[in-house]
């Protein structure tokens, strides 16, 4: 069932890889956000921030992620995701 | 609440009584809500915040001889302030300066919820944390020693369950002994150490902004200033380079030796841990807010009396820089990674928490936010919804109406016959009978939607339908979380605005507001029904198998399409001007899901209602009346009175029925010349065939007479002339004073646009086909399309705009949504009636 367009295939080496890319499941790390201020500092304060572990619960194909931060879980719309950077934990 | 923070008082007895207030803050659903219902046993009053649509809760308790005041804050993840609802907070602790602050931590998520614990230290406020859900983290398997992490934050920490009432008894106690000495408290709490690197530049701004804080000692008791000691439990190094700032600090030399001040934190704060200010007048935090470059961090400032704002920029816009182009990172990004070391730093001493895998909410999330699934299953949920409320809320309406009915048919009777008695029943049965039913009449409906809501919200559900709808609404510029009122507003557009408070970004919230009429509600069925029954052919266009479809259900399923396109559209428009600016991104938290405690379902919905009735309802019923006086005022004149009495004792005569006491008093129920509409028809006739049974006939050419007696009030009434003068703007789009009259009505409510088309063609109630004739052979089948289309578009109802400016918190809003749609709906009714007669 899983279908994936050639540019949800995650990164062979996770360099420079965005978490839009990342798969269902996958343990990753952050390793750098890249949006306006504003919303970075929100994303830090909600627990994203460079150096913490992540894991996808649930992608859905050009909409929103979830994200598994220790106990809490967030919604990220499709371009926030873009705007992280991860690599594989 | 004043800033009068305590009070003591006497009791008669001569035992002294204090009244503490107690604000609660915490992340949302975390458990607020339900330690407040716990705390006061549900007698809180919600109201708004002065100037926003912000709901605020506050309620009364005791514990002991203590009178406590509860106030539930708004739920906010962090004091840096990005939403409404987190600058009510701030403020609230800020400038109300409440005698304890009960933060409200969900201890199932705790490096997450300490977050804001953390801001909080650093704001320093007397600080009690409520662990709550520790029946979730219990069965999870979380265990926490309390004492040690109570001791590192320097704050009593007492386990809670909200929505079973546990630990009640002991959070007051603990938010009593608090507030009964706040300067040791303060003392005791400790802030986040920021490091090596921030903390001088935090330290600095902090002596900075004491200095030139000229109340700094406004309000300080002298015990206060006896309290600022060197705090002996102090100093707990939680990071490592907790010792090496000390250590910096001492040999780097950056004492804030200008603050000269009995305030104690910045007097000592080169060589003391750091501890709260006991004058709370929130240095350090500004200092933080400064260095993040908080957009209000001025506006705080200036409030708090603090002058030399703008120096103090500038020293944090060079702390800002300095930090940046050494650490290669902002400076508040830097900040919160302090906060979340400190946090790290003390639940890896005190919390033990077993690797969780995928949990239920996860699992269960599989399957419900599934990219196939998740909207299926949305549609079911809300099927469910509507089913309940409509099904279970409609008969209820109905009895209701019934009784209302019933109410005006007694009053009636009741009440002489004379001339002034005659205006009196009118306006009881017609006026405020009808408006208070016009009210009540959404009760039932209003009461079991906001059951409904509260279920999803408290269940968790709410967060993954938007999260489900997310894609699609974004598309149209709105947030996922605009679908649900949108989609309540088939029913009725009324709870339909009130649900857009579900939505937090502002601009989304407005811009729902003002398409939500477009949503065809259930009030403009019958309307529907009436003019596509009578103004076009029930042709059968195509023949799907057994099913034909029809023309009319055809036009009906694309009206509700083009009320779908058009608040597309619109929104679309909206976004792009008025409310430009980017498109709020989801960032959102999906709290677990959580079975949703009775209580807390019941307290929820009693409360939205009960506002609604005190706050719409009396405007409503307001406008209601004042619609009832445009339609009796000014009356018909005494001669052409005179004339239908005369003709009803002609009929009298004619038929030989006793009218004992001369004609008019005997037979008022026939003849009662009321302005109101149909329920006056159908009563006057059943009334007619009570007391004239002799024939249908007679009967039946009394109810004529009346019925063309109303048509010519209504045509001589304020609303009447209203219609005759708005006929040259309505005839471009095909329409006469009888329709323009009968739309006047519907603002009342949409579906009196029937009864007033009833009247204006002098037909009884019960004779819905022969309006039907009569509007067939009045008006084209294009009129007819010009006209629902301004029964679609055009002038939202009375209620619709009063709650839409209670909601927006302003009548500006309201004005705009009937200016728009009203003009919207005229060009497109022209425009179709002109380019059809062109056409045809
Ligand atoms: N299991 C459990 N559920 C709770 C507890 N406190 C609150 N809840 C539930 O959590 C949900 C959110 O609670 P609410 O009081 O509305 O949170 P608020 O957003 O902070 O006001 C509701 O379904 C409550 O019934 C608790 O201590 N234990
Ligand atoms: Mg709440």
């Amino acid at each position: 069932m899983r279908l994936f367009r050639a540019k949800d295939k995650p990164a062979g080496d996770g360099v420079g890889m965005t978490l839009a890319q990342a798969l269902t499941g996958q343990a990753l790390v952050v390793s750098a956000i890249r949006d306006d201020r504003r919303v970075q500092h929100r994303l830090a304060e909600l627990g994203m921030r460079p150096g913490v572990r992540i894991k996808v619960v649930s992608h859905d194909m050009g909409g929103p992620f979830i994200i598994a931060i220790g106990d809490s879980r967030l919604a990220l719309g499709r371009e926030t995701a873009e705007s992280i950077v991860v690599c594989p934990a | 609440m004043s800033g009068v923070s305590e009070m003591t008082q006497k009791t008669d007895d001569g035992s002294p009584r204090r009244r503490v207030v107690v604000a609660l803050i915490g992340n949302p659903n975390s458990g607020k809500t339900s330690l407040f219902n716990a705390i006061t046993g549900g007698r809180g009053h919600v109201g708004n915040w002065p100037g926003v649509t912000v709901e605020r809760k506050v309620g009364p308790a005791r514990r002991g001889d203590v009178r406590l005041e509860v106030v539930d804050l708004p739920g906010t993840y962090s004091l840096t302030t990005f939403s409404p609802e987190e600058i009510v907070a701030r403020n609230f602790l800020m400038f109300e300066r409440p005698d304890v602050v009960i933060n409200v931590v969900d201890c199932s998520n705790l490096e997450r919820n300490l977050y804001l614990t953390t801001q909080l230290l650093t704001l320093g406020v007397p600080l009690v944390l409520a662990f709550n859900m520790s029946d979730v983290a219990e069965t999870s398997g979380v265990r926490i020693d309390d004492a040690t992490l109570s001791a590192l934050l320097g704050a009593p920490i007492v386990h809670t369950v909200g929505s079973r009432g546990r630990g009640i008894e002991e959070l007051l106690d603990a938010a009593v002994a608090v507030a009964g000495d706040i300067p040791a408290a303060l003392a005791r709490q400790h802030s986040v150490d920021f490091g090596v690197e921030l903390e001088p530049h935090v330290r600095e701004l902090t002596a900075a902004i004491a200095q030139r804080d000229a109340q700094r000692d406004a309000g300080v008791s002298p015990a206060c200033r006896e309290s600022i000691l060197p705090s002996p439990d102090g100093g707990v190094d939680l990071t490592s380079s907790t010792g090496k700032a000390h250590g910096t600090h001492n040999a780097g030399g950056t004492p804030p030796s200008r603050c000269d001040a009995t305030c104690g934190q910045c007097k000592h704060a080169a060589n003391l841990p750091i501890t709260a200010d006991p004058c709370r007048r929130h240095h350090r935090w500004l200092a933080t807010k400064l260095l993040e470059d908080d957009a209000d961090a001025g506006e705080l400032l200036a409030r708090l009396g603090v002058g030399e704002v703008d120096a103090l920029r500038t020293e944090a816009a060079k702390a800002r820089t300095h930090v940046e182009r050494t650490m290669g990172r902002p400076a508040e990004m830097l900040l919160a990674d302090r906060r979340y070391g400190f946090i790290h730093g003390a639940c890896s001493q005190t919390v033990v928490r077993p690797d969780a895998g995928a949990t239920v909410s996860d699992r269960i999330d599989r399957i419900v936010t599934h990219r196939w699934l998740g909207v299926p299953i949305f549609a079911a949920v809300m099927f469910v919804v509507f089913q309940m409320t409509f099904m279970l809320g409609g008969p209820l309406a109905q009895k209701l109406d019934a009784g209302k009915g019933w109410l005006a048919g007694q009053v009636r009777p009741a009440v002489g016959d004379s001339g002034a008695w005659e205006l009196f029943r009118s306006l009881l049965a017609d006026g405020i009978i009808e408006g208070v039913g016009a009210v009540v009449a959404f009760v039932p409906l209003i009461f079991l939607l906001y059951m409904g809501i509260a279920i999803l919200e408290d269940s968790g559900y709410m967060a993954r339908a938007a999260y489900v709808l997310d894609r699609t609404m974004s598309r149209v510029g709105l947030h996922g979380k605009s679908f649900i009122p949108m989609l309540i507003g088939f029913g009725c557009t009324v709870p339909g605005v009130l649900a857009t408070r579900i939505i937090e970004s502002r601009r989304d919230r407005l811009t729902t507001m003002l398409v939500l009429p477009l949503m065809s509600c259930g009030a403009r069925l019958p309307v529907y029904v009436l003019l596509l029954g009578a103004l076009f052919p029930n042709r059968t266009l195509v023949q799907l198998g057994p099913v034909p479809v029809g023309l009319q259900a055809t036009m009906l399923f694309g009206l509700y399409g083009l009320g779908i396109v058009l608040a597309v559209a619109c929104s679309l428009v909206l976004r792009a001007t008025v409310f430009r600016g980017p498109a709020t991104p989801l960032v959102m938290e999906l709290p677990p899901y959580r079975r949703p405690a009775a209580t807390g379902v019941v307290i929820h919905m009693w409360e939205r209602g009960w506002e609604y009735l005190k706050k719409a309802g009396t405007v409503i019923l307001g406008i209601v009346v004042i619609l009832w006086a445009a339609k009796t005022w000014p009356g018909l004149p005494p001669e052409q009175l005179a004339a239908f009495e005369e003709r009803r004792a002609a009929v009298h005569r004619s038929t030989g029925v006793p009218c004992d006491a001369g004609i008019l008093p005997a037979c008022p129920e026939g003849v009662s010349p009321s302005a109101g509409g149909e329920a006056d028809v159908t009563y006057s006739i059943n009334q007619a065939h009570g007391t004239h049974n002799a024939g249908g006939t007679p009967a039946s050419r009394l109810a004529a007479i009346d019925a063309q007696q109303h048509r010519a009030q209504l045509e001589h009434s304020a609303v009447g002339r209203l219609g005759r003068a708005m006929e040259p703007v309505m005839a471009p789009a095909g329409m006469d004073w009888k329709v323009a009259t009968a739309m006047l009505g519907a603002f009342a409510a949409k579906e009196v646009f029937v009864s007033q088309m009833g009247v204006v063609y002098a037909v009884g109630d019960g004779e819905r086909t022969t309006l039907r004739q009569k509007l067939a052979a009045d008006y084209t089948p294009l009129q007819g399309l010009a006209m629902l289309l301004m029964v679609l578009i055009a002038s939202p109802c009375v209620a619709t705009l009063v709650v839409t400016a209670r909601e927006s918190g302003s009548w500006k809003w309201a004005a705009a949504q009937w200016l728009y749609l009203t003009a919207l709906a005229w060009l497109l009714a022209v425009g179709v009636y002109q380019v059809g007669r062109w056409i045809v």
